[in-house]
């Protein structure tokens, strides 16, 4: 048996204090991320409805949690349902939020007295938490005692139905949303910090207005925060959920299921159909992970400065 | 330039933040905290710790006793108080047997997590009509009517009203007991007696029938009310109200029943019933409000844009009392109107409960005896002293219908007719519509049927709603 060098005994002390460095968060990684995922994934293949984590998961199914969306009338119609609401507030909200972000940041980049004091302020909204938010929205929007209806009403404007109509709840979701652009926002500002002044001041010269200058060198100079902010969108949006419910209340996915987002399927499976809810999560995994893809796949239109 | 961005920045301030701080001046009447109701299923907008301090102080713990028994609770407000003040005087008077609360729920999916852990109370609250899931597949609960293990359950189960002792079967051919009721609650109508004075409208007596809510709804509404009545969209008032009209969604075999001359009639009512504007050929139409309390604790001090009445149940008294208090008028309760018309015909009320459960992970002998002894002594006459003052119960004792310091409570210089929450005008309507369901698919059915309501809701009408639960009853998976 060949005897260990010196050089490879200190090699696996250091190893050795290295993992012991890290094996907290490699326990923490391991037990409170890695162990549930998996878990989860066995139990997407077998019937059970929740109960105490143990290895009999049920009765095995094979993929049929998997094609449930297809085969089961119900099923099929909660699924797409709840797909397409979430499409449809993700193909809205996302290029909508990151336009105004844009354009706020663009206003809130200039160099004047107090603009630090504005930055702060729209960002607050972003540091209330979700539940705090949605609930405090939901009275603002109650039809007969909200404070918006109250004022609409007061300049003859009449009551907005909110989340009580089916064809109004989406668009005032988003509207809700809007309140917390400022967490793109800030993004796009530490970008826009970083455009060259040079790049600017040479576009002066050569005779480019504002409007010239923000097409030809900062929105290409901000691609890259652009697909950034594309990516993380796609990924919180189809994973809307806590706003909703307080928003909603009892109800919690609106009237004539207008706000059934992906996530309640979820959620309502959990208890008796703990399988199924698993199966959805990874199928939302794989939508998620697809539509990441995609764009970056396509994201020749990124420009990256010599900087990255 | 910059003086023309400086202003737009204001603006763009101003409209961000106007409404967050607009809403800090709305005062709808509520207070925090929740309640359990008829079904045992949480309602927003509950009333806090009536009778008690708000911040109940923890319970006198027995530490040297040789027995301890644990219990888990819905994590509201007050749900711990009750159940503290029921811990403290129990250990008190047994200082041999340490009660002590371990575990708060916000919903009976918890108690899955708590097995997991391995932390199972031995004693856990559980709402009436979602017990079955846990009792009937899971194997959480034990089964109660044993006399074996539960010496004198006869006896003290034959005290409950028999709606209640119904509730704790997981099915309709099981004859188990899996928890002890707590409470008993029936839908009540709450209603702001100033209003009613103001609108030169006579309060009802108990003994009104249907046709008399309605025509107190009109005149209150003749007389400048914003609707007549609060009317929550709420499981047991849909079951309630369906089997007034002569509908029901299951037959005792399973088999779906929706399709009927009387859920038609109902769902005919519930389209018209929530209608903006009146119509003065249809009594019915445009008479209520939505809502969870919201508008009838807002009462505006006169009668224009009020809405003087509500259906509700017990628990949510201390709450209206509080509200009434604060707006400086006076509440009033009477019993949910019986569903006779000119031309006859038979009322039915929902009628449900909270319990305790012994759970099965409670295995030791002396650990089982005191967690029967605790709750057979919660659910006493004694019992019902201690926490009668919280004001939120109805006891689930037939013995207990017209005695008791249950009846006098009262707060703030209100009391209420207590009769009405036991008045037997009305039959008692059996909320645990599923059971004649295997108990696999009891979660997944009620959900159905709260898509049914939503479509009846969207305006979709009654044969599309109908239809709809037809097709989502033949997909259930049993």
């Amino acid at each position: 048996m060949k005897k260990m060098t010196q050089r490879t005994k200190q090699k696996i002390k250091n190893n050795v204090v290295g993992w012991m460095y890290i094996m907290p968060v490699v326990l923490g990684v391991l037990i409170f991320t890695a162990f549930p995922v998996i878990y989860a994934f066995i139990s997407s293949f077998f019937e059970t409805p929740l109960k105490a984590i143990s290895w009999d998961f049920g009765e095995w199914v094979g993929v049929d949690n998997y094609l449930m969306p297809l085969t089961n009338s119900y099923y099929r119609r909660k699924f797409f349902k709840a797909l397409g609401v979430t499409f449809l507030y993700a193909g809205t909200y996302i290029p909508i939020s990151l336009i105004l972000s844009f354009l706020l940041a663009v206003l809130l980049n200039r160099d004047l007295k107090g603009m630090r004091f504005f930055r702060v302020l729209y960002y607050l909204p972003v540091l209330i938490p979700a539940v705090c938010s949605g609930l405090l929205w939901n009275r603002i929007t109650d039809p007969y005692y909200g404070v918006i209806n109250k004022m609409l009403e007061d300049f003859g404007i009449g009551a907005l139905p909110w989340f009580t109509k089916a064809e109004s709840s989406m668009p005032s979701f988003i509207f809700v949303n809007m309140f917390t652009l400022g967490g793109s926002m800030i993004l796009w500002l530490a970008q826009l910090k970083n455009v060259p002044k040079s790049l600017y001041e040479s576009a002066r010269l050569d005779g480019a207005g504002r409007f010239r200058q923000l097409i030809s060198i900062t929105i290409p100079i901000c691609t890259p925060m652009i697909l950034y902010n594309v990516i993380m969108s796609i990924i919180g949006v189809m994973q809307t959920y806590s706003q909703v419910l307080t928003l909603t209340g009892p109800l919690n996915s609106g009237v004539d299921d207008s706000l059934l987002f992906y996530v309640f399927n979820i959620y309502d499976n959990r208890v008796s159909h703990f399988g199924y809810a698993c199966a959805l999560s990874f199928i939302l995994f794989a939508i998620i992970g697809a539509l990441t893809a995609v764009v970056m796949k396509t994201s020749k239109w990124v420009y990256y400065t010599e900087e990255g | 330039m910059k003086k023309i961005l400086h202003i737009a920045l204001a603006a763009l301030f101003c409209s961000a933040f106007i409404f967050p701080f607009a809403a800090c001046e709305i005062d709808t009447g509520e207070t925090p905290g929740g309640q359990v109701t008829p079904g045992g299923n949480e309602n927003p907008g509950g009333s806090e710790n009536p009778g008690g301090s708000g911040q109940e102080e923890p319970p006198q713990q027995n530490t040297d006793a040789d027995v301890e028994v644990t219990v888990g609770t819905l994590g509201k407000p007050d749900e711990l108080t009750l159940m503290k003040r029921w811990i403290s005087s129990f250990n008190t008077a047994h200082p041999e047997v340490n009660i002590t609360l371990t575990k708060q729920m916000s919903g009976m999916p918890d108690t899955t997590l708590w097995k997991s852990a391995g932390e199972m109370p031995d004693i856990i609250w559980t709402a009436g009509d979602q017990h079955s899931p846990y009792s009937g597949n899971l194997g959480y609960f034990r089964n109660l009517n044993d006399e074996t293990a539960f010496p004198g359950c006869t006896e003290f189960f034959g005290d409950f009203y028999e709606s209640l002792i119904d509730s704790t079967h997981y099915s309709n051919t099981d004859t188990g007991i899996w928890f002890v009721p707590r409470d008993y609650n029936r839908l009540v109508i709450y209603l702001n007696k100033t209003a009613f004075e103001e609108a030169g409208v006579a309060v009802p007596e108990n003994d009104w029938t249907w046709d008399d809510f309605i025509k107190t709804c009109n005149d209150l509404m003749d007389a400048g009310a914003k609707k007549g009545v609060e009317w929550k969209k709420w499981r047991p008032v849909y079951t309630t109200m369906l089997q007034n009209f002569g509908g029901k969604y299951l037959n005792d075999n399973g088999t779906l029943a929706i399709d009927s001359a009387g859920t038609e009639a109902c769902v005919d009512f519930y389209s018209k019933f929530y209608e903006l504007r009146r119509d003065p050929s249809d009594p019915v139409v445009g008479l209520a409000i939505e809502g969870e309390g919201t508008s009838f604790k807002a009462y505006p001090g006169f009668i224009e844009g009020s809405v003087p009445m509500i259906v509700d149940v017990r628990p949510q008294l201390p709450g209206y009392m509080q509200a009434a208090s604060n707006g400086d008028w006076e509440l009033e309760v009477r019993a949910f109107p019986n569903f006779t018309k000119a031309e006859g015909g038979v009322g039915y009320v929902g009628a449900g409960c909270s319990g305790y459960g012994i759970t099965t992970d409670c295995t030791d002998e002396q650990e089982l005896h005191w967690a029967w002894e605790f709750l057979k002594w919660c659910m006493s006459e004694e019992g019902y002293e201690k926490v009668s003052a919280l004001g939120n119960i109805v006891p689930a004792l037939k013995s207990l219908k017209s005695s008791g310091s249950w009846r006098e409570y009262g707060q703030y210089g209100m009391t209420v007719d207590a009769d009405a929450f036991v008045y037997g005008n009305t039959k008692d309507v059996f909320l645990n519509y599923q059971n004649s369901l295997p108990v696999t698919a009891h979660d997944d059915f009620v959900l159905r049927v709260d898509d049914f309501w939503k479509n009846v809701h969207a305006g979709k009408g009654y044969r599309a709603s109908v239809d709809q639960l037809i097709s989502d009853f033949g997909a259930l998976k049993k």
